[in-house]
């Protein structure tokens, strides 16, 4: 035989290094995704600026005014309030969007689901990474509020916000997965996971601080909880208060496991997802 | 060499419906293709045809069995995947190439001939939305055209545009062809299939019923369709197809000829007489019949309306006769037939019966086998 053409095998249930190994070799798609998502939304900059940062600051000033007007005392948290609630913003917004947006892909995509062959978990990493960007343009408001605050800077802070993200995009990429499993599922879902969402803007340290809690079983609860971990590495960046490490241990846990479940989730619905949507 | 080799793939849905009933999609199919082949896939909708491509194109995957596939593979379920309103042509060629696995590199180096190819001019910057359908279609067709996969895979991609688009898209599929490329044809356009490929499957409730030669296979796919008339075929009770002359005795020399086209005017009748039965009231009926080829074009149609024939049943019954001279050359054609009473339909019996029309040569020509369609012979030809 002159030359032997590369051969493609279809069959039930695919190895999870083909899995892997296909995601790397279509990966032009993904920024195909990633380009299209971005593009859109950017097409008039000051439009696509606004929407980016437009859910956190909202909240913010209204988290802010309540606060305020209930004359509550911020100083536990050992840093401006404002600029605490921001960071705490920041994270939820991130996870929010990222577990929405894969909600709203799976929807809009899928006709291209029906009619065209690629990984479906770009469905997931293209929102993830477009509102990495958008993460980005927020931390950028929060960088500008602490110099304008005049807070503590903390010379660590690029080491405390890579730490950050690396607990918030396992959590972030595993709720997703979840929540797009849910939905195709049963789509009646998609009802209940933003209701959810926005239950995490009380449950989680936004706008308090686990300092303030004496229940013990929350307080354990914290420690399984990578998100509100990611919100207070953010904050470590931003007063001197050293971090424990312990919490840091169980926070990359629960968040890898999370992440490790959501993906096994993922490849499951992934099999049928053609034939459901 | 194999491009595509298929061993006992199936594929089963779950019904959601009522508790775990699965419907199998796809039963142990199994066939192999050469490089190089055109390969037609027929079946009537819902026989697992857009199954069997998109468990190839790794849409969807089989519930069991295996599929393998030598060399570049793309599949083209749809025309412009993932094209989106608010970004420009330009940007949607990239969007849609990487979409259907065209590296972007070769885009880039054939961008200039896509953009030409589609024929939309400055518009290539504007938003998609600003598009009219038929600009759409060309971009998304000049992406396709530039394609450089070994195998390609197309489901119904002329089904869509006028046919205009549909013949150019033809003639892409043909230089396809003769660039040597493995081609799976999935199409309703039987006429379409058998120009193209060779050979075809027959696909029926998930089963190859037929895998063979093109024009054997879509006499099998129409003789099916025939025996599996509904129960509107209680309202034909008898049909009887006669043609004269009868070829036993006329056309003496068929394959030689010998006849004269004086033949013409006093041979070629054919006589269909039925019994139709059944009808709701007796109440004027509107009767019609159509010939067509075997390749599904339609070529003859009589109504009683045409020639201003009443036709009213007595006690739900009704005899008639059809006497028309056909100028048809020598072969099967299926004969389909209408019944109406008051301005809506009662049955339409596809493929109810088949008219044979025997070998014969009455124009005198070497090769009656050359004849490509129906034969005028009401017209003059005068020298000059």
């Amino acid at each position: 035989m002159p030359f032997q053409k590369p051969i493609r095998i279809i069959r039930a249930g695919q190895p999870f290094s083909d899995w892997l190994k296909l995601l790397w070799q279509r990966r032009e798609t993904l920024w195909s995704f990633v380009r299209k998502d971005l593009k859109v939304q950017y097409q008039k900059p000051v439009f696509g600026l606004l929407w980016s940062v437009f859910q956190p600051l909202v909240y913010f000033a209204v988290i802010l005014s309540a606060v305020r007007f209930s004359a509550r005392a911020t100083s536990e948290t050992g840093m401006p309030f404002e600029l605490y609630l921001l960071c705490g913003l920041a994270i939820w917004n991130f996870t929010t969007s990222v577990i929405l947006g894969s909600m709203n892909s799976m929807q809009s995509n899928a006709g291209l689901v029906t009619k065209a062959s690629f990984p479906r978990f770009y469905l997931i990493l293209s929102p993830l990474i477009k509102s990495l960007f958008d993460l980005g343009i927020v931390l950028i408001i929060v960088f500008a509020a602490a110099l304008w605050m005049e807070a503590e800077i903390s010379v660590l802070l690029p080491i405390y916000l890579a730490v950050s993200l690396l607990l918030i995009l396992p959590v972030s990429l595993g709720l997703a997965c979840i929540s797009v499993s849910l939905v195709v599922w049963n789509r009646h879902f998609r009802h209940a996971i933003p209701i959810l969402l926005y239950a995490m803007l009380f449950v989680l340290p936004i706008f308090y601080s686990m300092d303030e809690i004496s229940n013990e079983w929350l307080q354990i609860a914290y420690g399984f909880n990578p998100i509100a971990g990611a919100m207070d590495v953010l904050r470590s960046g931003f007063h001197s208060s050293d971090l424990s490490l312990n919490l840091l241990l169980f926070w990359d846990i629960s968040s890898t496991i999370l992440a490790v479940i959501g993906i096994g989730f993922f490849r499951r619905t992934e099999q049928t997802l053609a034939d459901e949507l | 060499m194999t491009a595509i080799e298929v061993i006992s793939l199936s594929k089963s849905y779950r019904l959601k419906g009522n508790g775990k009933e699965n419907f199998e999609a796809l039963k142990n199919v199994s066939f192999s293709i050469d490089e190089g082949e055109s390969v037609g896939i027929i079946g009537r909708n819902g026989a697992g045809k857009s199954t069997l491509l998109k468990l190839l194109s790794d849409v969807t995957f089989p519930t069991s069995g295996e599929a393998r596939i030598a060399g570049s593979f793309s599949s083209l379920l749809e025309v412009g995947t993932g094209f989106h309103p608010d970004l420009s042509g330009r940007d949607n060629i990239f969007l849609n190439a990487s979409i259907i696995g065209i590296p972007k590199k070769e885009v880039n180096h054939e961008l200039d001939s896509i953009i030409a190819f589609s024929g939309v001019g400055k518009f290539i910057e504007e938003p998609l939305r600003t598009f009219s359908s038929g600009m759409k279609l060309r971009l998304a067709f000049s992406v396709l055209a530039h394609l450089k996969t070994d195998i390609i895979a197309l489901d119904e991609v002329l089904a869509v545009g006028d046919s205009m688009f549909q013949i150019k898209c033809m003639e892409r599929i043909f230089d396809f062809k003769k660039q040597g490329r493995t081609i799976l044809f999935v199409s309703h356009n039987l006429s379409a299939v058998k120009k193209l490929c060779e050979r075809t499957l027959v696909i029926e409730s998930g089963e190859i019923v037929f895998d063979g030669k093109t024009e054997e296979a879509i006499r099998f796919y129409l003789s099916k369709q025939r025996n599996s008339v509904s129960d509107s075929s209680r309202f034909l009770k008898t049909i009887e197809i006669s043609t004269s002359p009868n070829p036993s005795q006329a056309s003496p020399n068929p394959s030689k000829g010998g006849g004269t086209p004086a033949d013409l005017t006093s041979s070629n009748q054919v006589c269909i007489s039925l019994e139709i039965e059944n009808i709701p009231e007796d109440s004027e009926l509107d009767f019609g019949i159509n010939i067509s080829d075997t390749n599904g074009n339609r070529l003859y149609h009589f109504s009683n309306r045409f020639i201003g024939k009443t036709l009213i049943p007595q006690s739900g019954a009704l005899k008639l006769q059809l006497d028309f001279k056909h100028a048809l050359k020598p072969g099967n054609y299926p004969i389909s037939i209408y019944l109406g009473q008051n301005h809506e339909e009662l049955a339409w019996l596809e493929n109810a019966a088949e008219l044979l029309i025997p070998p014969y040569n009455p124009h005198g020509f070497h090769n009656p086998e050359a004849i490509q369609s129906a034969v005028i012979t009401d017209f003059t030809i005068t020298s000059l």
